[in-house]
């Protein structure tokens, strides 16, 4: 049994010097007395290992299986709904509070100059997010994210003149320059080889790291990944591939996993990517439903009553109490928003979306060269 | 692709909150664990459609067990490779002998994907796979593991959930079994 576990064990050393380059020969010339053995099973180790050649994964395949996964996710996590509506409402009476609070002292003035760790710079953020929170109108409260992601990078860039170390996390356009550094809206970062790598794959996208900066050195990168939107609003027009959604021009591709009937008329959920200055391209669409069941376009005339957006997901993570807002609070609604399944089925508005799109996605990731 | 620093960390408990279903950390953990199944699975089989399907079809079934049995990035990975292994075996079971027909109809047909250096890597590719289907389930896991990949001796371990010495003997069985099985049909 030892004799034949020290077997084994050749045969390992001899597959990690296969690996490691050396010569089949000149390894089999080492154990002359097993070298029969040996032989066979190491010439199908290299036909093993020859098989498994060179892959290219191709992006598309990738980031199809990423959507389809997250937008399982959100389904599944959709299903047991928010036990306490009221909750949220008293949310967004705490924003409220913390802005009026803000507005009285004059504190939110007096940090917007702030930066990470000085005293008063948790509360800019906390401004920040009831900001969002009482943003009713999607498209501007998109460019307020947009806003507060430039403002992430001025401040990574006091922080680099100043030449201090504290944790960032700032989102912008990736930019390789010629001398191959990398940026982030400016902001220099300073990459592993293989998170460059990983970023060749993502330049000029929309993304958003963290890590700590350290100066002039610039952000130590210690995660890279695209920056997600997530918003909720009425969908207002659907015409091919582009969507509106309270206002927001939104991109509709194969891969982009719709749940529910998207109508004219109804609310959505969407997970989105920064596309261009103009559009998002939306990863999930989830239908939770119209405000009337089924004859929805009658309220593109009144407009107003329903199309109070809900800020159903605000990005950032720094821990504020639920900010969704309720619309005004009427109790015998009490139907759970999310839609029941009715999923897979006919898309019917969203079939003329088929050939155009796959492209977008390699525009996405510029860098990807076709085999 | 990883999409972050180091594959094996978990940084920022990326797991915990994975276990929330927050998306970033999901997609995270997507691309971090996504090459290698793809990869995995490409070794297994050379249709590119059911390989995408496939390697899709474990995330989603990732999604099932996530919050009661993977608690570490490696743990993700290794349940990930052995649910990879399940739906390739699925795969063979349900559509192989259908398609097999129909290769073996057209085996003269021209190869128009592969310019002239690549016809080659492409035999032996499919020799290996041909090969393979007749070894047993963790002889095939096994090699696909330690070939598709270079993993090594301990990582397979790990993946496998078995000892090292265990996965010697294995691979020992596997490389010999998959010999016989290329002596049979082409040396």
């Amino acid at each position: 049994m030892t004799q034949h576990l020290e077997t084994y064990s050749l045969l390992e050393n001899c597959l990690a010097r296969l690996n490691a380059g050396e010569d089949l020969e000149l390894i089999l010339a080492q154990y002359p007395q097993q070298a029969a053995q040996l032989r066979p099973l190491l010439a199908a180790a290299l036909r093993a290992r020859q098989s498994g050649r060179p892959l290219r994964i191709p992006a598309s395949a990738q980031i199809d299986s990423r959507t389809r996964f997250l937008a399982e996710a959100q389904r599944r996590q959709s299903q047991p709904k928010s036990f306490f509506p009221r909750l949220n409402f008293a949310g967004a009476l705490v924003t409220a509070l913390v802005l009026l609070f803000a507005g009285i002292f004059g504190t939110s003035l007096a940090s917007a100059k702030t930066i990470p760790g000085e005293a008063l710079y948790p509360f800019k953020r906390v401004v920040e997010k009831a900001q969002l929170a009482l943003t009713t109108d999607q498209s501007t409260r998109l460019k307020l994210e947009e806003e507060f992601d430039r403002r992430r990078v001025a401040e990574a860039e006091a922080l680099e003149q100043n030449g201090r170390i504290e944790s960032v996390r700032v989102a912008g356009p990736l930019e390789e320059s010629d001398d191959e550094t990398w940026s982030v809206g400016g902001v220099k970062l300073k990459l592993t080889a293989e998170q460059v790598v990983l970023a060749r794959t993502l330049t000029g996208s929309y993304i958003e790291v963290n890590g700590q900066i350290r100066g002039e050195e610039g952000i130590e990168v210690e995660s890279l990944e695209l920056r997600l939107f997530t918003f909720s609003g009425i969908l207002e027009a659907i015409q091919d591939t582009e969507w509106t959604v309270s206002g927001v021009k939104v991109l509709v591709m194969d891969s982009t996993q719709i749940t529910g009937k998207p109508k004219v008329g109804k609310r959505v959920d969407l997970t989105t990517l920064r596309y261009d200055e103009d559009y998002f391209l939306a990863l999930t669409i989830r239908v939770t439903g119209g405000s009337n069941g089924g004859k929805l376009e009658e309220t593109d005339k009144g407009g107003k009553n329903t199309d109070e957006p809900v800020i159903t997901d605000i990005i950032d993570d720094v821990p504020v109490p639920t900010i969704e807002l309720t619309r005004t609070p009427e109790p015998e609604k009490s139907e759970p928003t999310h839609v029941s399944e009715e999923t897979k089925g006919s898309n019917s508005g969203s079939d003329d979306k088929e050939t155009e799109l796959p492209e977008l996605i390699e525009t996405l990731l510029p860098t990807k060269t076709p085999d | 692709m990883n999409y972050s620093l180091s594959p094996d960390m978990d940084i920022d408990g990326l797991l915990a909150r994975a276990h929330q279903f927050d998306p970033q950390a999901l997609s995270q953990l997507h691309d971090q664990l996504y090459p290698q199944v793809y990869r995995y699975v490409a070794y297994r089989l050379d249709d590119p459609q059911a390989c995408e399907d496939i390697s899709s079809e474990v995330f989603l079934r990732l999604l099932d067990v996530l919050k009661k049995k993977v608690q570490t990035v490696q743990s993700a990975r290794a349940w990930v490779m052995g649910t990879a292994n399940h739906l390739v075996m699925d795969y063979y079971r349900n559509k192989y002998r259908r398609k097999v027909e129909k290769l073996e109809n057209h085996d003269d047909l021209p190869d128009y994907h592969s310019p002239e250096g690549e016809t080659e890597s492409r035999q032996v590719h499919q020799e290996v796979q041909d090969a393979m289907l007749n070894l047993t389930d963790d002889q095939q896991h096994v090699i696909a593991l330690r070939f598709s990949q270079e993993l090594s001796l301990e990582e397979t371990a790990q993946m496998m959930g078995k000892t090292v010495n265990a996965v010697k003997v294995l691979q020992y069985r596997a490389l010999a079994a998959l010999r016989r099985q290329l002596d049979r049909r082409y040396m």
